[in-house]
C-alpha cells in the first residue's frame, strides 16, 4: 500500500499555544481514516497541516513523498461548513468547477471542456445535478454539503480530506451520505474528522483520536484500536451519536 | 436637459458619470463580496493626504490621490494577508490620519484652494476632458484585467482557502484587485468626492445582488444601476439646483431601499435575507 499522506513527528504552536505535539501517521490508498477528538483537540490544525496551510513548528509533511504545497492538488478538502458566505453570487456548476483551478496551469485559467464533463460527471454522482444552475443560497444545508463535496471531488484526488462534514446534515440524510463515502472509497483514500465516534465507527477501517497528541495503535481491529484511543479521550464524546449504530456494530461482532 | 447637451462640460459630465458606472459597477461588485467597503473607505480618506501633498508641492493632486491610494491598499493588503487581529483599528487610523494630512498640507499651502470642496464632495459637472481619457484607459485595465483573471478573482472572493490549495497565486491576485480599488476610488473622488466614494462603489452592487446570481450578471446589474442613479442624480441636481455628489448618492441610497423593499416582499414567506 502507497503512502499517500505522511506526518512525522509534527509539531504546532498557533498564538504561542500548543496545539499539535507528536503526531505521526500515514494515510494509505484504500484507508477509511477516522480521526476523532473533542473540540479544540487540534483536529482542523492537523487537516490544515497537510494541506499545507499551517507550517508545523517540527516535523515532516509528505503528500506522496513530496512537499504539500507542489503535491496538494491530489487532495480534495471538504471544509467545515461554517466557513461559507452562501449568499455570494454563484451557481452550483460553478462552485464545483472552481475545484477544477488547481489543474489548470498558465497565467489565465480557463475552464476546458474536460473541466466540464467532469463537473458534470460528479454532479451526476453526487446527485445534484438538477442544482446546477441554482444559486448555491438557495440549497438545502444537505445540498450545499454535497455541492462542497462534489467540488472536492472534481479534482479527482487520490485522498479526500473531511472536516466535520455532517454538522449540518440531516440525520436521516447522514446514512445516505455514509454509504457515499463507502462507494468513493473504491477510488480514494477517505480521512474523515469528527467528534462523533459512533457515526464513524461503523465506516472506518483505521480510528486515531486526537487531543493535542495522537492516540492510535495503527491495528486495522476497530474495536480495540478505538477503545484503546478512547482511553485517551475525555468521556464526553460518548454521548454523542446515534445509538441504533452502536447495537448493530455489537449485533455484527457477535 | 437636452439643450445642455451643447455644452461640452455638460457631455463630459454625461461621459464621466457613464464611466465612473462601469468602473464602480465592476469593481463595486468586489467590494460587496468580499465586504470591503470599509477598506474602500480607509483607501479613499487616506487619498485625501494625497491630494494636500498635491497642493503643498504644486503638482496634480490626481497624482498625489493615486499615490496615497495605492500605498494605503498596499499597506492594508499586505497586513491583512499576514491575518492582523487589529486591522479593523489600523484601517481607522488610516482613514482620519489621511484626512488629517490633507486639511494640514492645504492650510499650509500658500494662496486659496480653489476646488477643495469639490475633492471632498465631488461635482461631476467640473471633470476636465483629459480626465475622460485616464478614466477611459482605467476602464480598459479593470475590463481586461477581469476578462482575463475572472475566474481567479472569483475563486480567492469566494474562498481563498481553496484558491491557495489549488496553488493560485492567491496574495498577488489579492493585491492586484486592491490596487484597482484603489484606481476606481480615484476616478470616483471626481464624481462624488473623497466622502461619498464608498456609497457610489457600494450600493449599485448590493441592489444588483438582490437579483442575480452570477457574479458576472451582479456586475452588469451594478453598471446600470449606477448609470440610472448617476444620470438621474445629475438630472434632479440641475432641477433642484442642488450638489451634484450628494444627489447622487442619495438617489442611490433611495433606490437601495427600495430595492430592500422588493426583495423583501418577493421573498416573502421564505423569510430571507440576503
Amino acid at each position: 500500500m502507497a503512502a499517500i499522506i505522511e506526518l512525522k513527528g509534527i509539531f504546532v504552536k498557533l498564538g504561542g499555544r500548543s496545539v499539535l505535539e507528536d503526531v505521526n501517521f500515514t494515510v494509505e490508498s484504500g484507508d477509511f481514516f477516522g480521526l476523532i477528538g473533542p473540540n479544540g483537540g487540534g483536529k482542523t490544525t492537523l487537516i490544515k497541516v497537510i494541506l499545507g496551510l499551517i507550517r508545523p513548528e517540527q516535523g515532516d509533511v509528505l503528500v506522496e513523498g513530496e512537499s504539500p504545497q507542489s503535491k496538494r492538488h491530489i487532495l480534495g478538502y471538504v471544509p467545515q461548513y461554517r466557513t461559507y458566505d452562501f449568499t455570494y453570487p454563484l451557481t452550483v456548476k460553478e462552485m464545483v468547477l472552481s475545484g477544477r483551478l488547481g489543474l489548470i496551469r498558465g497565467p489565465f485559467r480557463k475552464f476546458r471542456e474536460q473541466d466540464q464533463r467532469k463537473a458534470e460527471e460528479v454532479m451526476v454522482l453526487m446527485g445534484i445535478e438538477n442544482l446546477a444552475a441554482r444559486p448555491i443560497g438557495e440549497l438545502s444545508g444537505g445540498q450545499q454539503q454535497r455541492a462542497i463535496i462534489s467540488r472536492a471531488l472534481v479534482s479527482e484526488p487520490h485522498a479526500l480530506l473531511l472536516d466535520e462534514p455532517t454538522t449540518h446534515v440531516d440525520p436521516r440524510m447522514e446514512e445516505e451520505f455514509y454509504d457515499t463515502l463507502e462507494s468513493l472509497r473504491k477510488r480514494m483514500a477517505i480521512l474523515l474528522v469528527s467528534h462523533d465516534l459512533t457515526a464513524i465507527s461503523m465506516h472506518v477501517n483505521k480510528i486515531a483520536c486526537l487531543n493535542r497528541r495522537l492516540y492510535t495503535h495503527g491495528t486495522k481491529e476497530v474495536s480495540e484500536d478505538m477503545l484503546s484511543a478512547l482511553y485517551h479521550c475525555p468521556v464526553d464524546l460518548l454521548a454523542h451519536g446515534i445509538p441504533h449504530r452502536v447495537l448493530r456494530t455489537h449485533e455484527e461482532k457477535s | 436637459m437636452i439643450p445642455l447637451l451643447e455644452f461640452e462640460f455638460f457631455r463630459n459630465a454625461l461621459i464621466a458619470g457613464i464611466l465612473a458606472s462601469v468602473a464602480c459597477g465592476i469593481m463595486g461588485t468586489y467590494v460587496v463580496v468580499r465586504k470591503m467597503s470599509y477598506i474602500s473607505g480607509g483607501i479613499s480618506h487616506a487619498a485625501f493626504g494625497g491630494i494636500g501633498l498635491g497642493y503643498f508641492l504644486g503638482f496634480d493632486p490626481i497624482l498625489g490621490a493615486i499615490l496615497f491610494s495605492l500605498s494605503s491598499a498596499m499597506g492594508i493588503g499586505y497586513i491583512g494577508m499576514r491575518g492582523s487581529r487589529s486591522i479593523d483599528t489600523l484601517i481607522g487610523a488610516l482613514w482620519a490620519s489621511g484626512m488629517a494630512l490633507g486639511v494640514l498640507l492645504i492650510a499650509w499651502t500658500p494662496g486659496y484652494a480653489p476646488d477643495l470642496f469639490s475633492y471632498l464632495f465631488g461635482n461631476i459637472l467640473l471633470v476636465p476632458f483629459q480626465d475622460l481619457i485616464l478614466m477611459g484607459a482605467l476602464i480598459l485595465l479593470i475590463v481586461g484585467s477581469i476578462l482575463l483573471w475572472y475566474n481567479e478573482f472569483q475563486a480567492i472572493s469566494f474562498d481563498d482557502e481553496y484558491a491557495t490549495i489549488c496553488n493560485l497565486p492567491v496574495q498577488i491576485l489579492q493585491l492586484y484587485l486592491l490596487s484597482l480599488v484603489a484606481l476606481t476610488v480615484v476616478m470616483l473622488i471626481r464624481v462624488v468626492g473623497v466622502i461619498l466614494v464608498i456609497a457610489l462603489l457600494t450600493i449599485p452592487g448590493a441592489i444588483s445582488r438582490l437579483f442575480t446570481s452570477h457574479l458576472y450578471t451582479m456586475m452588469l446589474g451594478a453598471i446600470v444601476i449606477g448609470a440610472l442613479c448617476t444620470l438621474a442624480g445629475m438630472a434632479a441636481s440641475y432641477t433642484i439646483n442642488a450638489p451634484s455628489g450628494a444627489t447622487i448618492i442619495l438617489i442611490a441610497a433611495l433606490a437601495y431601499g427600495g430595492a430592500i423593499g422588493i426583495d423583501r416582499i418577493r421573498s416573502g414567506s421564505q423569510g430571507k435575507v440576503r
